[in-house]
């Protein structure tokens, strides 16, 4: 196993990573301000792919096509899940995940009647490759991982200095004390679904030349970003985006020495015992 | 400033507030006391607009509060320093101050800072540490000093001087004395005799949902003259 | 006054009534009217008793478990691989698959005890997606992707044939009663009283001297138990098992059937899955759409009838005689949680209270 091998795993490892980290962090962000997980946001991470395709099938880039999709789904899903949820944010949590659960399946339901269930390709808008020792490594995949980093770094600043930033967190952590400061509240509430939506569809666009795109595309990438989530520390928007890095370099590399379901049951394993180990710790709340 | 007529308050079935009459003026601190459970806390989550549903005028400068949001009456000057979980745990005392003065141009966020290290300098020893580790009596010092800091025209606070140190109930209690002379309203809810005396002119005792006696500070000259006025005839 | 009060039927008496006049129904109707029905009313027996038991651990203990439908699979399988290991005494294999099913649960109480609220959740749902994994491992032994058929034709089951005559229909309906009467008898009981109270505020019933943890594996073990018992009951009725029935989807499934139906209830899960299951195999036969529909229910079922059908149904019930007896008895609702992990688990199930 030579050592570009690793380096080549690795850098998928980080790819996948990448994206997972986007979802998870919107969903962590998500997690923090209303405290619960939205089973939807797979679909929205499948929405931003297929808005690409449409905008390549109009003869737009596909750049044109990604921030279309952040935008359009950012403010669409954002204010879908408004509506839905507000209504709900001091009633039973478990009414508010049945029914991102009910949105997710009348998504995807309407997404499979509308384009069709069949797996449509995307080109990747860079075709250039890049030589890794012996292989040529596909330039576009590197620029995914650098645009997630970059939006993650933007997140993190996001959250720790601007204004909004403060606000969400501090909607979190303590609401009632927030608004009595004079927070919007509402308006707090809704930046988070916009946000949330519109890392989702980020992940979904910028992977669509990878995954190609069809209804149940986000299905995967939402149980695992789940998994970070919780693994990472509800509300923990670094914690999630760390750990879902982690995981996909974890699994991509544990795949050169250990057959394919052997590592997945590996995977799960760690996470366990993370949280065997962890499970001091109970706080709920939006952190760095 | 803030006038309350024949308030009523619900917490669902619960007729916890029974038709309240008050008013505090600029500049004057007014107590409001009684045992626990009557409906002060009530009362002060009323004016401020979150929890029960309530009936009745309450009046801010002149305007009716009723159906405004929690936080526009924030922003027309109405603070409230509930008596525990004010504080945003994950974060710093600093970041715990300086959420509050976002609404304010950066200049004035620092000033904010400022008044409340200066008000309270055990804040600005621990201003790096994260508000949840504080202990209860610093955190009630955190969320009052930065109440105060926020310079609000009207403020309430809930209980200020439980739990505290002899020494801590002193400092806030001259803290709030000194708002109220710059000519800021100040309604507490407290037990502490020393306190309302510093801080308050006038109070007003609470039984059972309804204002029982409306007294000057002047007429008690010992704690027990006034715990006397909220045990009077009781049945 | 007084004649038109004790004229006022007792609440508790016709809830007795009515259910008995559901499991008469239950096991007389099907054989009567025939024509399948007994094998689609086995079908929602077999998983109503897991939805009843995630009510159970999930509902009345809150805790969190998403693993039912892992012990479900696993007892299924169990009685597949020992069917293929010439193992055909059907005492044998029952108690097997409840052995298996118990095995499993106690892996879950480890979670129980170690962990709380939502890692509680994540250790129980990883744990699950990692059960649908496991036969690949072996594939000699659980016959991997392709599934595994269960041998032994009528024997194992006592002789009963799942498909022709009503014999393996009343053992389910047995069964089904047996678990309905048990839980019913156990949730009245003082110990269902000290769960659902741990289940709600366990740093207070800790400190009211109540050890928690046992209550916590007690129950993980009872419903467990039934999610075990279900799935050997599925083995017998079907005859093959396969790689899906271990994972999330049907875990996911029968916490839908019983927060559908109604998670403060018995009878609640149960007619959640013939709800729920008769929707899905109707649409399923008039349109491609079911998911579209699937998804409408729910939200109607959010926004309308938080509770849960047979929930709603007994609030209102609820309201009418407190109209009639008029006098406001309140709810007795328990007092404000305290710490985070209790926060969680408190918040999932009930709305947030303001004092």
């Amino acid at each position: 196993m030579s050592l570009e091998h690793v380096a080549v795993a690795a850098m998928n490892g980080l790819v996948v990573g990448a994206s997972l980290a986007l979802v998870a962090a919107g969903l962590a962000l998500l997690f923090g301000v209303l405290g619960v997980l939205n089973f939807a946001q797979g679909d929205f991470y499948m929405l931003g792919a297929y808005i690409v395709w449409l905008a390549l099938g109009h003869g737009q880039s596909f750049w044109t096509g990604v921030v279309a999709a952040v935008l359009a789904v950012g403010i669409v899903g954002g204010l879908a899940l408004m509506t839905m949820l507000w209504p709900l944010r001091d009633r039973a949590h478990a009414l508010v995940l049945l029914a991102t659960l009910a949105l997710s399946l009348i998504m995807e339901q309407l997404a499979a009647n509308v384009f069709g269930g069949d797996a449509k390709p995307i080109a990747a808008p860079i075709s250039a490759r890049v030589p890794i020792g012996h292989t040529d490594y596909p330039v576009y995949d590197l620029i995914v991982v650098v645009a997630a980093v970059v939006i993650l770094v933007g997140g993190f600043v996001f959250l720790k200095y601007l204004k909004y930033g403060i606000w969400l967190r501090a909607v979190a952590q303590n609401r009632r004390m927030a608004s009595v400061l004079g927070v919007p509240v509402s308006r707090v509430y809704a930046l988070a679904f916009v946000l949330s939506c519109g890392l989702a569809a980020v992940a979904g666009s910028l992977l669509a030349p990878l995954t190609q795109v069809y209804p149940t595309v986000g299905l995967d990438v939402n149980l695992s970003a789940f998994i970070v989530v919780i693994a990472g520390g509800l509300g923990n928007f670094r914690g999630a985006a760390v750990i879902a890095l982690g995981l996909g370099v974890a699994e991509s590399l544990g795949s050169l020495w250990i057959p394919g379901v052997a590592v997945q049951l590996m995977v799960f394993g760690l996470v366990i015992a993370l949280l065997i180990l962890r499970s001091q710790r109970q706080r709920v709340l939006v952190r760095l | 400033m803030l006038e309350l007529q024949d308030l009523h308050a619900y917490y669902g079935r619960s007729h916890v507030v029974q038709g309240i009459s008050l008013r505090v003026g600029l500049g004057e601190g007014v107590g409001l006391v009684g045992h626990n459970g009557v409906g002060k806390t009530t009362t002060l989550r009323s004016i401020m607009g979150h929890g029960p549903r309530t009936l009745g005028r309450i009046a801010f400068e002149g305007r009716d509060l009723h159906s405004a949001p929690v936080h526009s009456r924030a922003r027309r000057g109405l603070g409230f320093v509930p008596d525990a979980e004010a504080v945003f745990p994950e974060m710093t005392v600093e970041e715990n101050i300086r959420a509050g003065a976002l609404l304010r141009p950066r200049a004035d966020q620092q000033h904010c800072l400022e008044t409340a290290y200066q008000l309270f300098p055990v804040l600005a020893e621990r201003r790096v540490q994260l508000a949840g580790t504080l202990s209860g009596g610093q955190q009630k010092m955190l969320a009052l000093a930065r109440g105060l800091a926020l310079q609000p025209r009207l403020l309430m606070v809930d209980e200020p001087s439980e739990g505290l140190m002899p020494i801590n109930i002193d400092l806030i209690a001259g803290a709030l004395g000194r708002a109220v002379d710059a000519g800021v309203g100040v309604l507490v809810v407290d037990a502490s005799f020393h306190l309302l005396k510093t801080v308050c002119s006038r109070l007003y005792v609470m039984k059972r949902g309804v204002i029982t006696g409306e007294h000057q500070l002047t007429e008690f000259a010992t704690p027990d003259q006034l715990v006397a006025t909220y045990l009077k005839g009781e049945a | 006054m007084d004649r038109v009060r004790a004229r006022a039927p007792d609440v508790r008496t016709l809830g007795v009534i009515a259910v008995v006049l559901v499991f008469a129904a239950l096991f007389l109707g099907p054989p009567l009217y025939g024509q399948y029905l007994p094998q689609r009313i086995s079908d929602y027996l077999i998983f109503g008793l897991p939805a009843l038991a995630v009510a159970l651990i999930a509902g009345h203990a809150r805790l969190l478990n998403v693993g039912i439908g892992a012990t479900f699979g696993v007892s299924a399988y169990t009685v597949a691989i020992l069917s293929h290991h010439s193992v055909l005494n059907p005492v044998l294999l029952m108690l097997g698959a409840l052995g298996a099913g118990v095995l499993v649960s106690i892996l879950f109480s480890i979670y129980a005890v170690v962990a709380t609220g939502l890692e509680y959740l994540l250790l129980t749902l990883l744990t699950t997606a990692a059960f649908a994994s496991l036969p690949l491992l072996s594939i000699s032994l659980t016959g991997g992707e392709n599934g595994l058929g269960v041998k032994g034709a009528v024997d194992i089951s006592f002789g009963l044939d799942p498909l022709q005559g009503n014999g393996f229909y009343w053992l389910l309906c047995a069964v089904t009663a047996f678990w309905c009467g048990l839980s019913w008898y156990l949730l009245s009981s003082r110990a269902g009283r000290v769960m659902v109270a741990i289940g709600r505020n366990p740093v207070r019933a800790a400190a009211m001297g109540y050890s928690v943890h046992a209550y916590q594996v007690a129950v993980t073990l009872y419903s467990g138990l039934i999610a075990a018992s279900a799935g050997w009951l599925y083995a017998l009725a079907h005859a093959f098992v396969f790689q899906d029935l271990l994972g999330l989807a049907d875990s996911v499934n029968f916490v839908l059937y019983s927060l559908i139906g109604g998670v403060d209830t018995v009878l609640g899960p149960l007619l959640g899955t013939a709800g729920l299951r008769f929707l899905g195999e109707y649409l399923g036969q008039q349109s491609t759409q079911s998911q579209l529909y699937v998804g409408v229910a729910l939200l109607t079922v959010v926004y309308l009838l938080p509770s849960g059908v047979v929930g709603g149904l007994r609030q209102l019930w609820r309201l009418r005689s407190r109209f009639r007896s008029a006098s406001p008895i309140g709810t007795g609702e328990p007092g404000p949680v305290e710490v985070a992990g209790a926060v969680e688990m408190d918040r999932l199930f009930s709305a947030a209270r303001d004092e």
